[in-house]
């Protein structure tokens, strides 16, 4: 006999207020299979899971109903104070009349009777549920780190510290990113590669840490604690073992293209180091440019070479390995501005992006730190800054801030005003966003440098006498503005890299409309996507600036080593179920579930005087996130989501409808 | 007519001969001489039983489910996309099957063969003729006329290619264009206008499950329906659970529906099921840009999932 507890909460007033409690517990006292009712003023503090332990044991409930909040709220609780009275914490059943009822009505008379209907629902399921249990999975306590740019790096440094291996895949011949291209960073206008280099020669020298330049992700197949990971090495055609870093097979490679490192607005060899401080620091051969591969000619570089590294004959590596965690660090690129012809980008050269403002600017760069306008090489006098090109544009870019901008202007005029103080900048923005620790000051400070704000869109930019004349707006004055610039520079949004979607489908994570990776919550799992084990740090979550990739690639690591710190993982027992007998065979199932965790198995059964093989679904538990696309694609009825069994929801239906 | 029967009692018979199938599903005479029935044939010898079926033809595709394998099958357009069908929901597999496809001229339906003249002795198709022998003699109708709903909204009567066998004789009902205007006419009527229709037709259910043992998309091992515990479907022959038969039905086969028309034609109340099924089928190919939703497909839309759905209901 079913003995079931019905807990109804007043929760203060939140409940009380809306809900006559009182004959809410009246009614559920009537429910069949009700044999205690009791009423609490907060159900989830300490005496009110008190009188919950006490019921179960004095009146030996085995299944409790908390009418109460959201199962989001405190469902939780609840399982564990009956699994403390030592009940099955799947026994228990929230009865929503917070959330539900008593928040979105005013009228006692309607709320009641609609929360005696809540917990009338909630006593015919809980009748039906039956004791769950999780399992337990092995977890391989290394860690895989997508992107080799400061969250990667970030985020392998504080996992290999607390002493997991981890592996970092980097796509480029060096890690670094984009952080590695900047001149300083805002607000404090440290130089970016002096704080950065060491982190990359850390990374590089740390016990714990493996790093793999060159290389891409080809496949995650796995669940959390277990993925298996093809990557594939690109032969680099240098033997890194062998080289010593010399450079001299650079300095006499006679084949060069535009240098990605620099923007374009700079030369790089087809043997190359994307820059001085690369790590690893070994040169790779651009097999696209090199004449040995376009011509079967030349071959310089390997008669140069003193150590003999150059190796042409070197063949792409594939490897496939085991982790527990996936950090999927694989950040943002630029927006293609030339979609703005008003602007002119593409047509005039000195029409320039932010990203190539920072090579301009800095040493490493292609004029060696003098900010040189491209056409010409001469220094600007006059320079021009727009704000949110691609950005908060709903017609020709993205709806979205791209957040760093206004920051990185501010810092592109104070830069602007230090190497050349007889400069001139003029900055067009549609608002300033100074959010962030000292970052308001920073933009005053770039104000009182003399920079000059003009609130308003440019509408055109056309060349006159070796100059571009700026034609927009000051929309607080209501005045027509006109500059003469030498120099502009469009603040190019942030957006994803070209392959999001791609990579997202390889890491079983969904991403937004713009293609970037979707949190699991936007406030309270931030760093989680909704495939356990894969988190997620730095800009391919959003735009955002060094110091938010930098903490969210920390939390993120923190997430792993707190998974690594487990020795199994108990697994969520509400997860599909199949009944074999029942399953057609048809995998509907299979092709609807956005986990990969259905596939199909062979059974073998008897069938009259003949023996039978056929197919069924059978569920991968560890991959199995419990989302229940599967029993609905399921036209037997032989797929169930344990603790959400058809026959439970129908036991719902009834209890509200009949 | 004849010469195509010939071919086929001669596929069927090297079919067997040649160990390419244990049991072989096709039609033969049935209890009235101008009528056919499902015959299952287990050797060789019996291929002089088989028919072509000039009229009231069932389909064949549901009963390879059962049939010991290999299995042979004689198909029309229809019932090959039934097959299909059962192909590809993995309820037999292509190999453990013989087909023989042929072409279809259309099949007679006997109920639209006017009462007057009863005492049909035997049916003939000369031309576009049907030639209706009585004890009073012969009568001609018009072919159109006397057709199965089904071969009237038979897009085309050549032989299906994907078959071990193809026997085409060319008189196949030549390709036609898809018609929904009735589906149309269902959706311009006031919403309480349907409804009334609906609550008018599936008051006359008897709850036989004819159209579900039909139909080659309704293939369960066990039908969800029939099971005892949940109780998806209470056994009271009430309208509320007709409409929860139904739609049940309709749902699960939308987007399966191969458009056969076979649970109309076993239907003993006459129960209008294509206007749902074809709905579906019609929805599918104008909201996901399917083209042809009838024919099965390895990956049908209303069951995958895709990474880049829009998800527009976020």
């Amino acid at each position: 006999m079913i003995r079931v507890g019905v807990f109804v909460c007043w929760c203060g007033s939140n409940i009380a207020g809306t809900v006559d409690v009182g004959k809410v517990a009246e009614e559920a006292a009537r429910i069949p299979g009700v044999v205690h009712v009791e009423q609490n003023k907060y159900t989830c503090s300490d005496p009110g899971q008190d009188s919950i332990r006490k019921a179960i044991k004095e009146h030996r409930l085995d299944r409790v109903v908390v009418a109460a909040c959201s199962p989001r709220m405190h469902e939780n609780t609840f399982r564990k104070c009956a699994a403390s009275a030592g009940l099955n914490p799947y026994l228990v059943e929230m009865a929503n009349i917070r959330e539900h009822c008593s928040w979105v009505h005013s009228d006692m008379s309607v709320s009641t009777p609609k929360a005696v209907d809540i917990v009338r629902r909630a006593v015919a399921k809980v009748k039906r549920c039956v004791p769950l249990h999780p399992s337990t999975i092995p977890v391989e306590k290394r860690a895989l780190v997508i992107g080799g740019g400061i969250a990667g790096i970030q985020a392998a440094l504080d996992i290999a510290e607390a002493g997991y291996d981890v592996t970092v895949v980097e796509r480029e011949p060096t890690i670094g990113g984009r952080m590695a291209q900047l001149d300083k960073t805002f607000p404090t206008l440290d130089c970016s590669s002096c704080i950065l280099t060491p982190k990359m020669v850390d990374a590089a020298s740390h016990p714990g840490i493996r790093i793999l330049t060159y290389a891409e992700v080809e496949e995650i197949s796995g669940y959390v604690g277990n993925f298996e990971v093809r990557v594939r090495k690109r032969a680099r055609s240098v033997d890194e073992a062998r080289c010593t870093a010399c450079g001299i097979c650079i300095l006499k490679c006679p084949t060069s293209r535009d240098s990605e490192f620099n923007m374009g607005l700079g030369t790089r060899k087809a043997i190359y180091m994307p820059f001085p401080q690369a790590v690893p620091n070994k040169p790779t051969i651009d097999r696209e440019i090199c004449r040995h591969f376009t011509a079967g000619k030349c071959g310089i570089c390997q008669k140069v070479c003193p150590s003999g590294a150059v190796d042409f004959s070197q063949e792409d590596q594939v490897l496939t390995e085991k982790f527990g965690a996936v950090v999927a660090a694989t950040g943002a690129t630029q927006f293609s501005v030339e979609v703005y012809g008003e602007y002119g980008y593409g047509r005039y050269p000195d029409v320039i992006t932010g990203l190539e403002l920072e090579r301009l600017i800095s040493s490493t760069g292609p004029t060696d730190g003098k900010i040189r306008r491209p056409s010409d090489g001469k220094i600007p006098k006059t320079v021009v800054f727009i704000k949110c090109v691609g950005s908060r544009d709903e017609n020709k870019g993205y709806p979205y801030c791209s957040k760093a901008c206004c920051m990185y202007t501010a810092k592109h005029a104070i830069l602007l005003k230090e190497k050349i103080p007889s400069a001139s900048a003029y900055v067009f923005y549609m608002d300033v966003r100074a959010g962030g620790k000292d970052y308001e000051e920073f933009y005053k400070r770039s104000q009182e440098m003399g920079t000059r704000y003009v609130r308003g869109r440019v509408s055109r930019i056309y060349p006159l006498d070796g100059k571009l004349i700026v034609q927009g707006e000051d929309t607080l004055l209501g005045e027509r503005v006109e500059v003469e610039a030498d120099l502009v520079v469009l603040a190019a949004a942030m957006v994803p890299q070209p392959d999001a979607p791609e990579m997202a489908r390889k890491l079983g994570i969904s991403y937004n409309q713009y293609g970037f990776f979707s949190e699991a919550h936007p406030k309270l799992r931030p760093v989680e996507t909704n495939t356990a084990g894969v988190f997620l740090a730095g800009t391919c979550q959003g735009p955002k600036d060094i110091p938010e990739t930098v903490a969210q690639a920390s939390a993120a690591a923190a997430k792993v080593i707190s998974l690594f710190a487990k020795s199994e993982l108990s697994t969520n027992p509400n997860v599909a179920s199949v009944d074999e007998s029942l399953c057609s065979g048809c995998l509907w199932c299979s092709n609807v579930c956005p986990y990969k965790a259905i596939e199909e198995k062979i059974i073998t059964e008897r069938a009259g005087k003949e023996t039978v093989t056929r197919t069924v679904a059978s569920v991968n538990t560890g991959l199995c996130q419990g989302c229940g696309a599967c029993t609905v694609a399921c036209r037997d009825g032989a797929m169930n989501l344990l603790g959400f069994t058809n026959e439970q929801i129908l036991a719902e239906v009834e209890a509200l409808c009949l | 007519m004849n010469d195509l029967r010939e071919q086929l009692k001669e596929a069927v018979a090297s079919a067997f001969s040649q160990g390419r199938v244990r049991s072989f599903v096709c039609l033969e005479r049935g209890f009235y001489p101008f009528a056919t029935m499902p015959a299952i044939l287990h050797s060789g010898s019996d291929a002089d039983r088989v028919e072509i079926g000039l009229a009231d033809a069932p389909l064949l595709a549901k009963y390879l489910l059962d049939m010991p394998k290999p299995a042979g099958i004689v198909v029309r357009s229809c019932d090959a996309l039934g097959v299909s069908r059962l192909i590809r929901d993995r309820r037999v597999k292509r190999e453990d099957l013989y087909i023989i496809s042929i072409s279809c001229p259309g099949v007679v339906d006997t109920a639209k063969i006017p009462m007057s003249m009863h005492r049909i002795t035997a049916l003939e198709k000369a031309g576009d003729a049907l030639i209706v022998h009585t004890a009073l003699g012969p009568t001609e109708l018009p072919w159109s006329s006397v057709l199965l709903d089904r071969c009237l909204a038979c897009v085309s009567g050549a032989a299906s290619t994907d078959a071990d066998v193809v026997l085409d004789d060319g008189r196949g009902k030549p390709p036609a264009p898809v018609d929904y205007s009735e589906i149309d006419e269902v959706e311009h009527m006031a919403p309480d206008e349907r409804y009334a229709m609906w609550e008018k037709e599936f008051a006359k259910c008897i709850r036989c499950f004819a159209c579900r043992n039909a139909c080659p998309a309704c293939s369960c091992r066990k039908c969800s329906l029939d099971l005892p515990e949940p109780e998806w479907l209470s056994r009271a022959v009430i309208l509320p659970e007709q409409f929860m038969f139904h739609f049940t039905r309709a749902y699960h086969v939308a987007g399966r529906c191969v458009g056969c028309g076979e649970c109309e034609r076993a239907c003993p109340v006459g129960l209008p099921l294509m206007k749902l099924n074809r709905k579906f089928t019609r929805d599918i190919e104008t909201l996901f840009g399917v083209d042809d939703a009838r024919i099965p497909r390895d990956v049908e839309v209303l069951g995958t999932f895709l990474p880049d759905d829009p998800e527009e209901f976020c």
